[in-house]
C-alpha cells in the first residue's frame, strides 16, 4: 500500500491531518501489510503531524515491527529528523509505564526542590 | 455606558514592554465593559504591543464589552506603522495594509495551516531580509508552526491567536510575535501534572523539555517547544515566552526560566532572528535521505 501524503495535505503540520494518515495506514499495519508513505511535494513538517500519523503506531507495535512494515519516500532529511524524534518520543511514552512513572517522579522532585 | 480610558505608554519589544502589556491586561480586566485606549503618552508601539492590543480588543468584545482606540491621539510614525501592517484596518474589520518593514498583523480564530505557511513564507521569511535557502526557510516555518499548534491545541484562547512582526533594518533584526489569551503555560502544566503549587519557572522549564506535553490521553507527544529551541540554535536568535506568571528566554546559550510579578491571562511568544549577510542553508541539504527507513 502506498499513500501519497499530498493527497491529504500540502504541509505535514496539523494533528488532524496526521490523524487522517494514521486512520488510513493503521489497518494495513495491523494486518501486517507493508505501507509506503510518499512525501513528494511536501516540504514543511511539524512534530504534531508525525506524533499522530506515526507516533501512535508505537502504542501497538514495536519499533522493530514498524521498521519492517513502514517505509517513507521522498522525505527531506529535515523531515526525517522530525519523524525520528517523534518516534523516539512515542517509543519512550508507550514503551514503559516505568518510564512514565519515573518522569513524573522527576518532575515532582523538581517542583518540591523549587 | 461608562467608558474607561486607558492610557497606553510606550510599548517596546522588551521584557519591560511585556510588563507594560501585563499591566494593560490587568486594567482591562478590571473594567468589564467599555474601554478606550489613549495613545497620547505612547512614544513607541512595537509589533508585540500591536498583536497584544488586537487580541485584547477582541477579548473585550468576547466578554460582551467594547474596545476602541483613540486613533487621533497616536503620533504620526505609529499611525503610519499600524496603517502599513494592517492593524488599523483589521480592528475596523476592513482589509488594508501595504508592504514595508512590517510583517502584517493577523488574527487566527481557526488554524488554517496552509494559509499560515504561505503567510510565514511570503510575508515574514521570504522577503529578502534574510539570506536563506528555501529548505531552511521551510524548516524554520515548520518549527514556528509549533507555536500556533501549541496555542490552538493547549491554550484554550477564546478569541484565537494574534500575530504581528517587524523588520528592524538598523539593528538587523527580524521579529515575530504570536499572542493568545488562553490559560497560560504554567497553569496548564500545573493542571496536567496535578501539582498546583509548582513554581512558574519550574513549570516553564518542564514545558520546554523534550517529550513533555500537556496533551491528555494516550498519544505520546511533546517536542513542540523543544523544536523552537532548535530554531533558535539554527538562526542565532532569541525566543522569549511570557505566559501567565512565567517567563522563558531561549538563546543559543543556557535558557533562563523565571517567575514574573504581573501575571496575565495568556501567552506572548516573540521570535527574534538576526539578519546577517551569511547564506543559511541546512547541512542536510547537501544530502537527501535515501528512500527507506526512518526507524
Amino acid at each position: 500500500m502506498e499513500l501519497n501524503i499530498n493527497q491529504f495535505c500540502n504541509v505535514a503540520v496539523t494533528p488532524d491531518d496526521g490523524q487522517r494518515v494514521f486512520n488510513s495506514i493503521s489497518p494495513a499495519i495491523q494486518s501486517g501489510q507493508p505501507v509506503v508513505l510518499n512525501f513528494a511535494g511536501v516540504t514543511v513538517f511539524a512534530a504534531s503531524f508525525f506524533n499522530r500519523a506515526i507516533g501512535q503506531l508505537l502504542r501497538d507495535h514495536t519499533r522493530a515491527e514498524l521498521k519492517k512494515l513502514l517505509v517513507v519516500k521522498n522525505l527531506t532529511a529535515d523531515g526525517a529528523n522530525v519523524v525520528r524524534q517523534a518516534i523516539d518520543n512515542a517509543e519512550k511514552y508507550y514503551g514503559s509505564e516505568e518510564y512514565r512513572n519515573k518522569q513524573r517522579a522527576v518532575v515532582e522532585s523538581i517542583a518540591e526542590g523549587e | 455606558m461608562k467608558v474607561a480610558k486607558i492610557s497606553a505608554p510606550a510599548i517596546r519589544a522588551s521584557e519591560q514592554g511585556l510588563s507594560v502589556l501585563a499591566k494593560l491586561w490587568e486594567q482591562v480586566n478590571d473594567c468589564h465593559f467599555a474601554v478606550e485606549f489613549d495613545f497620547s503618552t505612547c512614544s513607541f508601539l512595537s509589533h508585540t504591543g500591536i498583536a497584544f492590543l488586537g487580541g485584547l480588543a477582541r477579548l473585550c468584545v468576547f466578554r460582551n464589552g467594547s474596545c476602541t482606540f483613540a486613533w487621533s491621539t497616536m503620533r504620526s510614525p505609529i499611525r503610519r506603522n499600524i496603517e502599513e501592517n494592517g492593524f488599523h484596518a483589521a480592528i475596523q474589520n476592513k482589509a488594508g495594509g501595504r508592504n514595508g518593514n512590517s510583517i502584517p498583523y493577523r488574527e487566527d480564530r481557526n488554524l488554517d495551516a496552509e494559509n499560515l505557511v504561505a503567510f510565514l513564507r511570503d510575508r515574514w521569511l521570504g522577503r529578502d531580509w534574510m539570506n536563506i535557502s528555501q529548505r531552511a526557510c521551510d524548516t524554520i516555518i515548520g518549527k514556528v508552526l509549533e507555536i500556533y499548534l501549541n496555542a490552538a491545541e493547549h491554550a484554550e484562547s477564546p478569541v484565537g491567536i494574534f500575530t504581528c512582526g517587524q523588520h528592524y533594518p538598523k539593528t538587523r533584526q527580524l521579529h515575530l510575535a504570536v499572542v493568545d489569551f488562553g490559560v497560560g503555560i504554567p497553569c496548564k502544566v500545573r493542571h496536567h501534572l496535578k501539582l498546583p503549587t509548582m513554581k512558574p519557572c519550574a513549570a516553564m522549564a518542564w514545558a520546554f523539555r523534550p517529550g513533555t506535553s500537556t496533551s491528555g490521553g494516550s498519544i505520546g507527544r511533546g517536542m513542540g517547544l523543544e523544536m523552537l529551541r532548535q530554531l533558535i540554535n539554527l538562526k542565532q536568535g532569541e525566543l522569549s515566552v511570557r505566559s501567565h506568571n512565567g517567563h522563558a528566554i531561549i538563546t543559543e546559550g543556557p535558557s533562563a526560566f523565571s517567575a514574573v510579578p504581573n501575571p496575565f491571562g495568556g501567552t506572548i511568544v516573540n521570535i527574534k532572528l538576526i539578519c546577517d549577510d551569511r547564506h543559511y542553508c541546512l547541512e542536510s541539504e547537501m544530502a537527501r535521505l535515501a528512500d527507506g527507513n526512518v526507524f
